[in-house]
């Protein structure tokens, strides 16, 4: 969405300088395009509309806030908690394994 | 340690929606947690759990502590909640998660796995001592 529209920012003054020009001959033998112009037009147009959508690429990503942790990079935040966390009990315990608890393990 | 939360709100708000949920279908207390361990992870999940309710011999609680770094999920019951799930449905339920973190969906197997755990633990009253404790203090059980 963002390219097409970056591509429409570019391309239409381009489109918009080239319709309005004077001399653009007759619709049986328009007047030839020089090679600069026809770079322009194909070429830049295509460079321009990647370059605008890099850089707002560029601009959302620096502006999307704290880094978020990312699968398969090493664990670089504080600890999160879901659910009780052992402040919040009134009575604290100190941390002993439970005779009788269960569970299961896993590795990924 | 970075900045910010590793986790983005809406994320923290659907685990804390499938927590509550787990907690409201089974009557066990669900906590999880994710950060980094260190030593023995399933003797840290189980001294971590004994922290997280008032009496570890007669609540019944789960815990699920996730280490990314280690790539390492424990899931710990208490005595009591061992009665409603066996480790061999928190074996299933660690399955479930580790196959969603291998693809690199940390939320995602936590909430899935977390409901799993409620769903085997069933609702209180349909676990067998609380059919016991109901049939005998209602009408007489006709044979």
């Amino acid at each position: 969405m963002l390219t097409v529209a970056g591509l429409a920012l570019f391309a239409l003054p381009v489109f918009a300088v080239t319709a309005s020009a004077s001399e653009i001959g007759t619709r049986y033998n328009p007047d030839p395009l020089t090679a600069l112009q026809t770079w322009g037009i194909y070429g830049g147009t295509i460079a321009g509309g990647f370059l605008i959508a890099i850089l707002l690429a560029a601009f959302s990503g620096r502006r999307s806030g704290p880094a978020r942790y990312r699968p398969g990079q090493p664990w670089e935040h504080d600890e999160i908690w879901v659910g009780t966390r052992p402040e919040e009990l009134e009575r604290q315990r100190d941390a002993q394994a439970v005779p009788g608890a269960g569970g299961a393990s896993g590795n990924w | 340690m970075a900045t910010g939360e590793a986790f983005s709100p809406e994320q923290l708000d659907r685990l804390n929606r499938a927590l509550k949920q787990a907690e409201r279908l089974s009557g066990i207390r669900f906590v999880v947690r994710v950060g980094a361990l260190r030593g023995d992870v399933r003797l840290a999940a189980e001294r971590t759990l004994s922290t997280v309710v008032d009496d570890p011999a007669r609540d019944a609680a789960v815990l699920v502590v996730v280490s990314p770094g280690q790539c390492v999920v424990h899931i710990a019951t208490t005595p009591v909640a061992r009665r409603r799930i066996s480790d061999a449905s928190a074996s299933l339920a660690a399955l479930s998660m580790t196959s969603s973190f291998s693809l690199g969906d940390l939320v995602g197997g936590l909430t899935y796995g977390v409901r799993q755990l409620a769903e085997s633990a069933g609702s209180p009253a349909s676990t067998p001592a609380a059919i016991r404790s109901s049939s005998s203090a209602g009408s007489p059980a006709v044979y």
